[in-house]
């Protein structure tokens, strides 16, 4: 309709916008439009897990913003705005993130945006 | 301090002969024999070969299991810190039997490993992901390039120190997502690969595809109305206060709770853990994810025969598959088991 040759495909989300992601890609390719994705990754905390929840082998050009499951410590601060005590039930956080003496241990997805899915940051991620 | 090392060889390496001598049993030496040499000049002071543990290509082949064991005994009967395997080459069933006696000892004994093989090598594939595979050359003729690199790669495991990259380090790839830093944000590498594949250029995805497994939908069920159905929901309704503490993202468990005599999901009871959609409505009336109340009528109007007495629960939200299949295989199997018919899956 756009007369368009390529577009970039960015995202919000993971989970249901990962098939979305992919469903788009899919039908831009089938168009004959080519396509770039940028999208996160859900890997595990050990990053051994396949990241996203839909595939297509059209997808071959993508941009990845990080595994959001990658834990990350975060040291205690001298001054805390707000509260730690959700730290524990947030997304990213489990039974134990927050430790006795005032560090957390999250997953990375904890931070908003810090795998930023419109490329908005210098963060990846590579096979290792 | 001397760090105790065993290694793992072949007949072949052992001395003892080729294919006429494969089907030769595990067994054990002390100190180093064939490669282990090359290994223990390598090692200097640092470490010492302290065994060599030795089976024929043939009988582990044959006996995978039982020499696995056997060799796994022998191995920590040296009261090892690492052991190295091979190389292997491009010798399949010495990488297959490198690849298996790694990572039970990875698994069982939980102390460093490394073996090295030729990518080609059909142990790669069986067992990169759980071990640390040195890349080598396809002959024998590539030991001097493969010993100093596992040799390199063992310290460091036993020195706890951080293992880089495949490239870096020699070994071969994992399959294991590393987080890193590039030169460019992502909206200007998205860019540059656009242009380069408009252009018809070679290009590099930083994530290539996995294979993903599709799975069949099950028969449609004929008899309803002697049907034993089971709910089981990603979106989270736990009973209220979370007793098992399901994340609200990353879930690495699921919840089994029974619901015999429970006519409703009400909001006195249960609640979501789910961290990734806004819960008011879910906990307002978790029927509404989990729906009980209706299932409770369907069953008394005899429109099937059973609500099955327990549902399962986990958070379906920035939850890796790998953790999703795992809880999948385990409650699926559950589900057979207690003659369940069919399943109501309720997601968000």
């Amino acid at each position: 309709m756009f007369g368009v040759d390529g577009v970039v495909i960015s995202e919000e989300g993971f989970g249901n916008p990962d098939a979305d992601l992919i469903m788009n890609c899919r039908r831009a390719e089938k168009a004959g439009v080519k396509t770039v994705l940028i999208t996160d990754e859900y890997a595990g905390r050990d990053g051994a897990s396949q990241s996203l929840a839909d595939a297509a082998q059209e997808a071959d050009a993508v941009v990845t913003a990080g595994n959001a499951n990658m834990i990350i410590d975060l040291s205690p601060m001298e001054k805390v705005i707000g509260f730690t005590e959700y730290v524990n039930v947030i997304a990213g956080g489990f039974d134990g993130s927050l430790k006795p003496d005032g560090s957390i241990e999250v997953e990375l997805q904890a931070i908003t945006g810090a795998t930023c899915e419109l490329g908005f940051n210098k963060l990846g991620a590579e096979t290792w | 301090m001397t760090y105790r090392i065993v290694h793992y060889i072949n007949q072949f390496f052992a001395g003892i002969g080729g294919e006429e001598k494969a089907g030769t049993g595990p067994e054990s030496k002390d100190g180093a024999i064939g490669p282990g040499m090359a290994f223990k000049a390598a090692f200097g002071s640092e470490a010492e070969i302290v065994g060599t543990v030795i089976c024929g290509d043939g009988y582990f082949a044959e006996n995978m299991d039982g020499a696995s064991e056997k060799i796994l005994k022998m191995i920590s009967d040296f009261s090892p810190d690492a052991v190295i395997a091979g190389p292997a080459f491009n010798a399949g069933r010495y990488g297959t039997a490198c690849g298996a006696v790694s990572e039970a000892v990875s698994k069982k004994l939980g102390i460093p490993v490394v073996t090295g093989m030729y990518p080609e090598n059909p142990g790669v594939d069986m067992y990169r992901k759980g071990i640390y595979i040195v890349e080598t050359s396809d002959s024998a003729r590539g030991i001097k390039d493969a010993v100093p690199a596992m040799a390199k790669l063992i310290m460091k495991l036993l020195r706890a120190e951080p293992v880089g990259s495949p490239a870096d380090e020699g070994y071969i790839e994992r399959g294991v997502r590393v987080n890193c830093f590039q030169d460019k944000i992502g909206a200007e590498r998205a860019v540059d690969m656009l242009v380069k594949k408009l252009k018809g250029e070679e290009f590099r995805t930083e994530y290539p595809m996995p294979v993903f497994d599709r799975v069949a939908p099950a028969e449609p069920i004929k008899d309803m109305k002697n049907a034993v159905i089971a709910l089981v929901t990603s979106g989270g309704i736990v009973p209220k206060g979370n007793p098992d503490h399901i994340e609200a993202s990353s879930a690495t468990k699921y919840g089994t709770y029974s619901i015999a005599g429970v006519q409703s999901a009400d909001e006195v009871a249960y609640a979501t853990a789910h961290g990734g959609y806004d819960p008011t409505y879910a906990n307002t009336d978790p029927n509404r994810v989990l729906p009980i109340d209706v299932l409770r009528e369907m069953e008394k109007n005899g429109e099937f025969k059973k609500l099955y007495d327990y549902f399962f629960t986990t958070v379906g939200n920035g939850t890796p598959v790998a953790n999703a299949k795992k809880f999948g295989t385990e409650i699926g199997a559950r589900l057979k088991k207690d003659g369940v018919d069919a399943v109501i899956l309720t997601s968000t």
